[in-house]
């Protein structure tokens, strides 16, 4: 049986998916430690690093989008063969 | 109300459209039952029927033909060529009646040529050309390019409702790159008005369509320097706005055109010589112009970002012409 392999978009757009989940798993991880932080100046850096977190999502989103609107593009130029 | 992409104005466009006025209709192929090759009209075909929404045949002369037909019995067609690129099989159609009927019988041609435009998409030859070119001297027609979402759905509205057969330049690369929150009242962006960009003192940018996020990434680039760069976005491409152009060359004196057509015969030939006409006493040093080579659009990835103009090239030029 032959095995299809996925397009290469394809197979980038899981990797940013799963990247995606595990940079939300890490913002929620900070966020609620931040949450259970007495100090100021550790809430301050679980904070800022649940911020950080954040940014590569947005990142990471951006990606997706601009890997969606090439897809659909391809889409349109083959018709989707 | 939330953002939307620039391809969503157009289909906000176009359904506000068949919605306010029932002469309005689209044709084209697989506009209907698929919903456009790029996904405009999805869901057109089941709110309209299939008497507003009209699957053709491969036949570009053809349904633009027939667009011409209804709008001489007072329809207002919307023609939708799957890519700009198949819009040469319809040139006689759009030149020799579409273009001259007011002209020869002094009767209007109400349509509408949406042409999904440009490059920077890996489509090689026949899928990334820009035609403003091929249509640029014909009087009779007009043409518009939106680089903006507001543009793209202000500029569409203004060309259905317009008497005269409109080329409407869409960029496939900005259909969902850009995004923007739109009023919810019913406006448009009138046909013939270019729009400053941002406004500067040390040399305009003159340009249109996909290069106007070009030139803003390479003005953000020169600031720095302390350079201060006008940018001017046409939006019109036929009739021209003179008037925005020569006002913003005798303001800065240095001029760049900026396109991602091919150079020879392009739009900023004529913008040349308009302001070389007009505004030579203004001028402190050459109009650059910044266009793609003369060649078709190569499929290589490497090669076509060798042939559209890049940041890069934009923010050499300026510094060459900031030196006069």
């Amino acid at each position: 049986m032959e095995i299809k392999q996925p397009s290469e978009a394809v197979s980038i757009m899981n990797i940013l998916v799963e990247a995606i989940k595990k940079e939300q798993e890490s913002y929620d991880y900070y966020y609620n430690a931040s949450l259970k932080a007495t100090k100021p100046a550790t809430k301050k850096l679980l904070l800022d690093l649940a911020e950080w977190e954040k940014s590569h999502i947005e990142e990471l989103e951006h990606h997706v989008a601009e890997l969606k609107a090439q897809m659909e593009i391809d889409r349109a130029i083959t018709g989707g063969i | 109300m939330g953002q939307i992409t620039y391809l969503e104005a157009i289909r906000e466009a176009l359904d506000e459209e068949m919605s306010r006025d029932p002469g309005v209709f689209i044709l084209g192929e697989d506009v209907g039952v698929y919903g456009g090759a790029f996904r405009v009209t999805e869901g057109f075909y089941e709110k309209y029927g299939e008497w507003r929404v009209l699957d053709t045949p491969l036949s570009e002369s053809g349904f633009t033909g027939a667009a011409i037909g209804a709008s001489l019995v007072g329809m207002r067609p919307v023609v939708e060529m799957q890519f700009a690129d198949f819009i040469s099989c319809a040139f006689d159609q759009l030149i020799n009646v579409a273009a001259k009927f007011h002209y020869r019988m002094g009767t209007a041609v109400p349509i509408v040529i949406r042409a999904p435009c440009g490059g920077n998409i890996h489509g090689g030859a026949f899928h990334s050309q820009c035609i403003e070119g091929y249509f640029f001297n014909v009087p009779g027609l007009k043409i518009v390019a939106p680089s903006t979402v507001y543009d793209a759905k202000g500029l569409l509205k203004a060309a259905i409702r317009d008497n005269d057969p409109v080329i409407y330049c869409e960029h496939k690369y900005l259909y969902r790159r850009i995004k923007d929150t739109l009023p919810e009242d019913d406006y448009i962006v009138p046909i013939g008005m270019a729009r400053i960009v941002q406004e500067g003192t040390d040399v305009s940018i003159i340009t249109y369509g996909a290069m106007v996020h070009t030139a803003i990434e390479a003005a953000n680039e020169v600031q720095a320097k302390g350079i201060s760069v006008e940018i001017v976005d046409l939006r019109t491409l036929l009739p021209l706005d003179k008037k925005t152009i020569f006002d913003s060359v005798r303001k800065t004196s240095k001029v760049i055109i900026l396109h991602e057509q091919t150079r020879t015969g392009g739009v900023g030939g004529e913008v040349s010589a308009l302001i070389a006409e007009y505004c030579f006493e203004y001028l402190d040093g050459p109009i650059i112009r910044i266009a793609a080579p003369d060649t078709p659009v190569p499929y290589s990835p490497l090669l076509e970002e060798h042939f559209i103009p890049q940041t890069k090239d934009v923010v050499n030029a300026i510094d060459k012409m900031i030196r006069y």
